[in-house]
């Protein structure tokens, strides 16, 4: 349970970062928080139904209290991808970064309101 | 400005502590083992979440694997249009030029049998692709761009990654020539334990192994190319 309340923190951390920061790296960071935040989600949900590992030793017979493998099988895949696709928004900062020489959201959309 | 920085802090706490009071009512239930019984009788494959993602759930994690691919030529075409430095200078430290070899082999050497017995104990493709690709990343910090570029033959990596994925396309329709579903575990189950078990789980575990690594080390091979090493 607590490691639920945990991912939902961090997970809500991550959107708060996203939306409030100017830069966009420390906006694709707070991105990679989310994402750590909702695969700590999944794998939690996992724990509440067993504490062990779901590997099946055959020497031991009737294993118990074996953890739910479809939660870990949903999100197992998602880890790699979000590296990816992290880096991708990465280089397409980079991009940008050459084009405009600056970070920050505002001067890129050319707004300067202060209200 | 402020105003609307403080509302939004605000909206946000209260719908995580929404959901966070809605958590209790997630209910808990038990798996039994007669379950993962059935799973290993139907898949050969002892670790469970493999058995999941490479057998019950193989069309997700094919088009993962598209998305993978398309990220990575995202990343590599459009940095060659970013401007690269001038001058590569790589890490010059005796100590990290001498076991930045060691780390690149026994990273290699660990990639290949987290591949081979991701169907038998924690592992599989998309770990060992990482580790895999860190150990070459390590390597190619040490070294100068044109040497590794002369060692790694980079200009294959990419047709490689085009034949793997070819590859993994051809396994999950090959099932229809010989008569059965698609996606269908074709192969032998063989003997539970076993290496050589488990269908074509072993073998989609190697081609994943493969396309993670070249995809991940081509990503820091042109970070390292046009931004250079710090």
């Amino acid at each position: 349970m607590i490691i639920l309340i945990c991912s939902i923190l961090i997970t809500f951390i991550g959107f708060i970062g996203t939306i409030l920061k100017k830069n966009l790296i420390l906006k694709m960071l707070s991105v990679g928080v989310m994402n750590t935040g909702v695969i700590t989600f999944f794998v939690g949900l996992s724990y509440r139904s067993g504490k062990a590992a779901p590997i099946i030793d055959k020497l031991l017979k009737n294993q118990q209290d074996l953890a739910d493998p479809i939660p870990q099988a949903v999100i197992i895949t998602s880890i790699v991808i979000g590296f990816a696709v992290l880096t991708f928004s990465l280089v397409y900062i980079m991009l940008l970064t050459s084009r405009r020489s600056t970070m920050d959201v505002k001067r890129i959309e050319g707004e300067t309101d202060e209200s | 400005m402020r105003f609307k920085n403080l509302l939004i802090v605000i909206s946000t706490i209260i719908v995580c502590l929404v959901t966070i009071v809605s958590l209790t009512d997630i209910p808990t239930f038990k798996i039994s083992f007669e379950e993962f019984e059935r799973i290993i009788e139907e898949t050969n494959s002892l670790n469970t979440v493999t058995a999941y993602y490479l057998n019950y759930r193989l069309y997700d994690t094919i088009f993962e694997i598209f998305v993978f691919t398309l990220s990575i030529y995202g990343v590599v075409f459009f940095l060659n249009s970013v401007p690269s430095i001038e001058k590569h200078v790589p890490f010059n430290d005796p100590v990290m030029n001498f076991y930045s070899k060691f780390a690149f082999i026994i990273s290699i050497v660990a990639a290949i049998y987290i591949a081979l017995v991701g169907h038998l104990s924690p592992g599989g493709g998309f770990v060992a692709g990482i580790v895999a690709g860190t150990g070459m990343m390590i390597v190619s910090l040490t070294k100068n761009i044109d040497e590794i570029k002369d060692q790694f033959k980079i200009e294959n990596i990419s047709s490689y990654e085009k034949l793997i994925l070819l590859s993994v396309i051809l396994l999950t329709i090959f099932p229809v020539l010989i008569g059965k579903r698609s996606f269908q575990n074709f192969l032998p189950l063989g003997k539970t334990g076993r290496i050589l078990s488990a269908g074509f789980i072993p073998l989609f575990d190697l081609l994943i192994f493969l396309k993670v690594m070249f995809g991940s080390w081509s990503i820091t091979f042109y970070f390292i190319k046009h931004r250079g090493v710090v």
